[in-house]
């Protein structure tokens, strides 16, 4: 599926460089959520329907929905925008050269399988067989983790809001 | 490729989904005429004047809903693989979910007890 790849990296690409580029930040977000579909999409291509799924619920629609959340409530009118000055300009070009120079010299040494298994049939069924088979303990654990993570969550923006 | 053969319904609602809002907003401006003045380019044309853009910045109990449907989605998220293996599974883990729930159901009713649901 070379076509299908072909459009999934254009699609992340073009969303992680207008993450990069826009000069709003709401737009920024927007972008992400571009980029975080075309990482989902690379997901369904390898045949993992269930972390596709997982991509698309929980970054583009749980964290992308934070993300635009803290920024309508953090903003302000009288806030510098970020131009597009010189400066700007080095420090992305340079922290994405390091970013590339660092995975490139990685990607070099590793040897990568050319040819991938075929997927699993029915692998979000097996998923959920390893889930209440051996799992069956840490995927309690996680709901013990969530209900700390919302009870925590709850008390700091209560205190932060000032009410009641 | 079977496996893929059912993404093709996938691309072409996406693709319907994509081409139908472009294609209104592009027959919008293509058909209607265009005349702007200051006070048609206001949000609201009746009522209060606007105070200000979309940089107002909102309150922040809107963030303790965010919050709540992040934790939810990912119990969803849990729900997905369950529901799919169901019938394989058995009654063990169905009451294993029903604990799962039911422990974040405890922290839904924190959020209830102590009034976060409440608009004030």
């Amino acid at each position: 599926m070379p076509e299908a790849f072909g459009i999934l990296t254009l699609a992340t690409l073009g969303g992680a460089l207008g993450v990069v580029l826009a000069t709003d930040v709401v737009h920024s977000a927007y972008f992400l959520v571009l980029a975080f579909l075309g990482v989902a999409g690379y997901y369904f291509l390898l045949g993992g329907e269930f972390v596709g799924a997982v991509q698309i619920l929980i970054y583009a629609g749980a964290v992308a929905v934070l993300f635009l959340f803290a920024v309508m409530l953090t903003r302000r009118r009288a806030d510098p925008v970020w131009g597009r000055s010189p400066a700007r300009w080095l420090g992305v070009g340079g922290a994405a050269a390091l970013l590339a120079w660092l995975l490139l010299t990685h990607l070099e040494r590793h040897p990568w399988p050319t040819k991938l298994p075929p997927p699993a049939p029915h692998n979000t069924a097996l998923i959920g067989k390893a889930l209440f088979r051996p799992f069956v303990v840490p995927f309690e654990v996680v709901s013990v983790l969530l209900l700390a993570a919302l009870v925590g969550a709850l008390l700091l923006a209560r205190k932060e809001g000032g009410a009641s | 490729m079977p496996y893929f053969l059912g993404y093709t319904y996938v691309a072409v609602f996406l693709l319907f989904g994509i081409l139908i809002p472009v294609g209104a907003l592009l027959a919008n401006r293509l058909l209607a005429p265009r005349h702007p003045d200051p006070e048609k380019l206001q949000a609201y044309e009746c009522g209060l004047a606007t105070p200000s853009d979309n940089t107002l910045p909102y309150n922040v109990r809107y963030y303790i809903f965010a919050l709540l449907f992040v934790v939810f989605d990912v119990e969803t998220i849990f729900l997905y693989p369950w529901a799919v293996a169901f019938n394989r599974l058995g009654l063990f883990a169905f009451v294993e979910m029903i604990v799962f729930i039911g422990i974040l159901v405890v922290g839904l009713v924190y959020a209830w007890k102590k009034r976060l649901l409440e608009w004030l």
